[in-house]
């Protein structure tokens, strides 16, 4: 892919979307998405001692576990979780060992989440992806029909007859039409997947069991790995409590190996320690060091950090297109996460348009962070000030109930050694006085 | 109650529309627009007209709905028209689909999400803060609050009971307590000659001779209360005489009933700083001492956060007032919105525009509802219109407040430089001339001095700007001589001590603007610094930096460093931050002029920033950099003028005052221009034009016309287009 040569084209490969592996020469606009922006995010520090990256982490457990390996990855909005799991599926020891399925929730008409439509879109996605192989087995046309008269009939989705990948397909249309348009047969779906779980797992156990056979045969690696991306958009207490708690098994049973995606802040309930322990979380880049008597990023900015940055935007843009001034100042502010970081040059670029000039420096960018503070700074009271002046103060939340700020992104959840958060660089300046006086202004 | 009209959009909201609009035309984009609901038709249609395409809202109420519309958007093709998205109902269902479905938000046709307010938008942060970081722009439509609201037609009950207790009185005793409140509440509700009348009504009839204890002290209540309303009514001279005698007349009273008045008189007694400097930190440190009711208590600490802000000490004035907070509680409303327009005139002059208007407004709606006059508040309100350039509001404000009350100066003030911003200054300069003569015939010295002052404002501006040639300048010249004249006549024998210092430095500035009379300016500067130090000494540091920049100006760099270590440590133990900024500056201009180690200007810049510092305001900062940066010449790069604008452009792009981020962009161009004009570089005359340019876009976007001509004959001379 060429780099950007000019502002404009910039504008377009500066673009928020995840990088996509799978398909290494996109056009139209998702050249934005080429595999080849790909820079490698800089080790972990542990205090002192460099740390493989969570990715690599996972990679590790999913090569050395056997099919019961169930991992997930979580990791602050923005910071790159998505592009990572698109590498992994096509990192070459994954590829020598494992068969790979991605899963996109993105890509399917759900409205919401719940364990069984997870479950079931599961079983739909393995299926389809090797059903060419399966119906080579007699043995499907019996199941799929058994499935089609002891699950969907009872919740009145029972397909037409047919050729059985086509009566699949077609359960499958007809499941996802009814779950998107009816609360009720959706609700139908839950209570009945609840209670008959075990009918859709044994499915999967069997779905798995002749897939690894197939796989095997046609010469492929006989282990699978399904990558679950965008289970950490699900939002709201029920509904992680839902799949992440109440329905935990759900996740873990399939006889495959599983990374899911997972937002930040669930902790599979009290006794699950053992789940927690498959948990990887992607910090942003950690471009910032603690400061917590300073109340300006860019004397807090780590400088072996910034090379990172500066390649970012190296493989993307032509030399000098974007400056290294203006580069560094939105590393700073963005905290390091990666979505913030290109959408504050993003904006920079059309404030370097509105200035009519060909490149972005420093003093334009200057004007983008002050754009993007008098933002961040909607919707904030006295009391959330106060909040987040207390993290900038300790590195820690003051309570549980201020993890609502990690949800909005106000908060980011550092990492050296150990855990500390830290508030949204763009609002340090407004924290000042907060600490100062211990009152607000 | 009247009816309150509509909210108009402001122009900034209009300017972040068309950038929403030109991300929109770009293809597909996700924008968030947070407007406010009696907003939502007019953002609407000035988006449509922006973009060309109708734009088509149906609202949203469930997650299914919420999913239809994205794939919708997502496969429609690239150039398809906006999907709008407007949510009904309970927001977190359609929004837990929004975040779940992200990328469809920049997948085929562009997506608006309208939210209502920022409430809602902390929803969005929270229930879908992946699709929120997907946005590419947000946008905030408050608009301008509408118009002002008027109090109640109907009196207040307060009002008409204290009349009824007026006419019930008997004796000139009784008549006189009863007025007191009669006076306060009129006052009150806006009604300032009458109030002022009544006062000096009782006050004749109470007499002054054989006066027993109680009628003394309520006189010298009276008095205070004539004297807070001839101050409104623009009549300083009396106002100080009013003053005067209750500062001497309440030390007639025993300590006990005496001390509280004496203290309020010594707080609210005039001066060039719109109080007396000494005798108001003397009422501070009394009242610290010796204690006072709440209510008076708190009086003094306003009158005292007053006299900070004209210092230019914010800091300290925010700690009088958070002194006075405790004691709020308890006070009517009146004395708790004056201790409000203190904090929202600090907040305005650090630039935090919106939590001065946001006071401003609420103290505002209170006061009206309880039948009292919240003008003062509007007034305030308007000033910060006029900074963020929303001369459309401030000019519909400005129609308001005139119909209420069309004598006052400093509204008149505010009029001629939103008028002579948008480049009808000739009316400015007929209405100020105008209202000068008014306010002579009618005596109120206090307006007339305050018009003078407009006076030269608005002909400094116009002259800077090329609007007004030197040679037409000789008018305004005499014009000012001669109101110094009327003044000594209106005020005669007693007229305030600060006023001939005030009219010759007035007469002096006036004289500077033209390069041939800066010498007589000199002169009369010097006669208005050696009267200063005579008759009113703390207005010697003011006086000081003015007449050593025209030691500047006249190529006496020595004697002008002499005056400003004079008058420094007076500034300094006097806590007058704006004059103590103002010395650096001038300072600097002294060291750059005879050519001093730069390391000397090094030292004198790094003293300035220690008071900007010390001032807290940004706003401050920005205007005292500008100032800096336009006094010295283009090619001074010790302090770099560049350096300097850049850094004052971003502050006032930050706040947003647009009319002082033009004229930042324009002294950039200015010292480019100035460097090429040297250097014979081509280069730095296309970096002038660009900078002109942008100053130009600035002030077109907010309709401000008063310089655009000077600009568009600089953007020529260094062959740039606009």
């Amino acid at each position: 892919m060429a780099r950007a040569k000019d502002l404009q084209e910039a504008y377009k490969l500066l673009d928020p979307r995840p990088l996509d592996f799978s398909n290494p020469a996109p056009t139209g606009r998702d050249v934005a998405k080429d595999p080849a922006f790909y820079a490698p995010t800089p080790d972990v520090d542990d205090g002192g001692t460099t740390l493989p990256g969570p990715v690599e982490m996972l990679l590790r457990a999913l090569l050395v576990g056997g099919p019961e390996t169930k991992m997930f990855l979580s990791g602050h909005v923005g910071s790159g979780k998505s592009t990572e799991l698109s590498r992994l599926a096509v990192d070459p020891r994954v590829q020598k060992k494992l068969t790979v399925v991605s899963f996109r929730i993105e890509e399917h008409e759900w409205a919401i989440i719940d364990s069984t439509q997870l479950l079931f879109r599961l079983a739909g996605e393995l299926f389809a992806k090797f059903k060419d192989g399966l119906l080579k087995m007699k043995r499907w046309r019996e199941i799929l029909g058994s499935l089609n008269d002891r699950l969907f009939e009872k919740v009145g989705l029972r397909a037409e007859e047919g050729a059985t990948s086509l009566e699949f397909d077609l359960l499958i249309a007809k499941v996802r039409t009814e779950l998107k348009l009816s609360e009720r047969v959706r609700q139908q779906f839950r209570s009945f997947g609840e209670t008959n779980s075990t009918i859709l797992q044994d499915f999967i156990k069997a779905l798995v069991d002749d897939i690894g056979n197939h796989l095997a045969e046609t010469g492929q690696p006989d282990g699978l790995l399904v990558l679950v991306d965008d289970l950490d958009k699900v939002r709201g207490v029920d509904s992680q409590r839902e799949l992440f708690e109440t329905n935990l098994n759900v996740l873990l049973t399939p006889p495959m190996r599983i990374v899911y995606t997972l937002p930040t802040g669930v902790t599979f309930g009290a006794n699950r320690l053992d789940v927690r322990a498959n948990t990887q979380h992607f910090y942003p880049i950690r471009v910032l060091h603690q400061a917590p008597k300073d109340y300006n990023p860019e004397d807090a900015v780590k400088p072996d950090r910034l090379a990172f940055f500066e390649s970012l935007i190296s493989r993307r843009v032509e030399d000098n297109l974007i400056q290294v001034d203006a580069i560094h100042l939105a590393a700073a502010y963005s905290g390091g996460v990666l979505r913030e970081f290109f959408r504050l040059l993003r904006d920079g670029i059309l404030i370097a348009d509105y200035q009519n000039v060909a490149s972005l420096d420093g003093k334009i960018m200057r004007y983008a962070i002050k754009n993007a503070q008098r933002t961040e700074t909607l919707g904030l009271y006295g009391p959330d000030y106060e909040a987040l002046a207390h993290v900038h103060r300790t590195n820690q939340l003051r309570s549980p109930a201020d993890r609502t700020y990690l949800d909005q992104a106000r908060i980011l959840e550092c990492y050296n050694g150990s855990v500390w958060f830290e508030a949204n660089p763009l609002i340090w300046p407004f924290l000042k006085d907060r600490e100062a006086d211990g009152t607000n202004t | 109650m009247e009816q309150i009209p509509d909210s108009q959009l402001r122009v900034s909201e209009l300017e972040a529309l068309k950038k929403a609009a030109q991300i929109l035309a770009r293809g597909p984009a996700f924008v968030v627009i947070v407007c406010a609901p009696d907003l939502t038709i007019q953002a609407r249609n000035e988006l449509q007209g922006m973009l060309g395409r109708s734009l088509t809202a149906a609202p949203v109420e469930s997650n299914e709905e919420m999913l239809d519309r994205l794939i919708q958007a997502a496969q429609s093709p690239e150039g398809s028209a906006p999907v709008v998205l407007t949510i009904e109902g309970d927001l977190k269902k359609p929004i837990t689909t929004l975040n779940l479905h992200r990328e469809k938000v920049l997948a085929g046709a562009p997506v608006i999400l309208w939210l209502r307010d920022v409430d809602e938008l902390n929803v969005l942060r929270q229930v879908a803060p992946d699709t929120f970081s997907f946005r590419n722009t947000l946008v905030i439509v408050e608009g301008d609050g509408g118009a002002i609201i008027k109090s109640s037609a109907e009196e207040p009950d307060s009002l008409v009971s204290a009349r009824r207790k007026v006419k019930r009185a008997k004796t000139a005793l009784e008549k006189a307590q009863a007025a007191l409140t009669y006076v306060q509440e009129l006052r009150q509700v806006g009604q300032v000659g009458e109030s002022l009348q009544v006062a000096e009504e009782c006050l004749a009839q109470l007499g002054t001779a054989r006066l027993e204890e109680e009628e003394q002290a309520v006189r010298v209540h009276l008095l205070l209360a004539a004297s807070d309303s001839a101050g409104m009514a623009g009549f300083t001279c009396r106002r100080w005489a009013f003053q005067r005698s209750v500062v001497e007349e309440s030390q007639q009273l025993p300590l006990a009933r005496g001390l509280s008045v004496l203290l309020r008189g010594r707080a609210a007694l005039p001066g060039p700083f719109a109080r007396d400097l000494k005798a108001n930190r003397l009422a501070l440190d009394e009242a610290r001492r010796w204690g006072a009711p709440p209510d008076v208590h708190s009086a003094i600490l306003n009158h005292a956060a007053f006299l900070e802000i004209q210092l230019g000490n914010l800091p300290r004035a925010t700690q009088i007032l958070q002194q006075a907070e405790p004691l709020l509680k308890f006070q009517e409303i009146y004395n708790r919105a004056v201790h409000g327009q203190a904090v929202a005139r600090i907040a305005a002059m650090k630039g935090q525009f919106a939590a001065s208007m946001a006071t401003l407004q609420n103290l505002s709606k209170e006061l009206s509802m309880s039948g009292k006059s919240a003008l003062f508040l509007h007034r305030d309100l308007t000033w910060n219109w006029f900074y963020q350039g929303e001369l459309r509001v401030a000019e519909a404000r400005l129609y308001e407040l005139a119909l209420n009350n069309p004598s006052d100066a400093e509204r008149l003030f505010l009029e001629c430089l939103v008028a002579s911003a948008t480049g009808q200054w000739r009316d400015g300069l007929v209405k100020v001339r105008s209202a000068l003569k008014k306010s002579a015939t009618e005596k109120r010295d206090g307006d007339h001095l305050a018009l003078c002052k407009a006076l030269h404002w608005l002909v400094s501006a116009l002259v800077e700007a090329g609007q007004l040639a030197i040679s037409n300048l000789s008018e305004w010249v005499e014009l000012v001589d001669g109101a110094q004249e009327e003044s000594f006549t209106m005020t005669a024998p007693d007229a305030p001590p600060w006023y001939g210092v005030e009219f010759r430095l007035l007469r002096a500035q006036l004289r500077a603007l033209d390069p041939r009379r800066v010498a007589a300016a000199k002169v009369l500067a010097q006669e208005a610094f050696e009267d200063a130090k005579r008759t009113y000494p703390d207005l010697t540091p003011q006086n000081g930096h003015l007449l050593a920049g025209y030691l500047v100006k006249l190529d006496e760099p020595d004697n002008a460093l002499q005056v400003l270590s004079e008058v420094e440590p007076m500034a300094r133990s006097n806590g007058m931050l704006k004059d103590l900024a103002a010395i650096q500056v001038t300072r600097i201009q002294a060291l750059v002029q005879k050519q001093a180690p730069s390391s000397e200007a090094r030292t004198a810049l790094e003293t300035l920033r220690g008071v900007l510092r010390e001032m807290d305001s940004p706003r401050y900062a920005g205007e005292y950099l500008l100032g800096l940066a336009i006094s010295l010449p283009g090619g001074c790069t010790e302090p770099d003028v560049i350096v300097l604008s850049q850094e004052a452009a971003l502050t006032f792009f930050d706040l947003p005052m647009p009319e002082n981020e033009a004229r930042a962009y324009e002294c950039i161009g200015d010292a480019w221009s100035a460097r090429a004009n040297q250097s014979g570089d081509p280069t730095y005359h296309a970096e002038a034009a660009r900078y002109y340019n942008i100053a130009l876009k600035r002030l077109k976007q907010f309709g401000f016309g008063l310089r655009i001509p000077l600009l568009e004959k600089k953007l020529a001379i260094c062959g740039g287009q606009s």
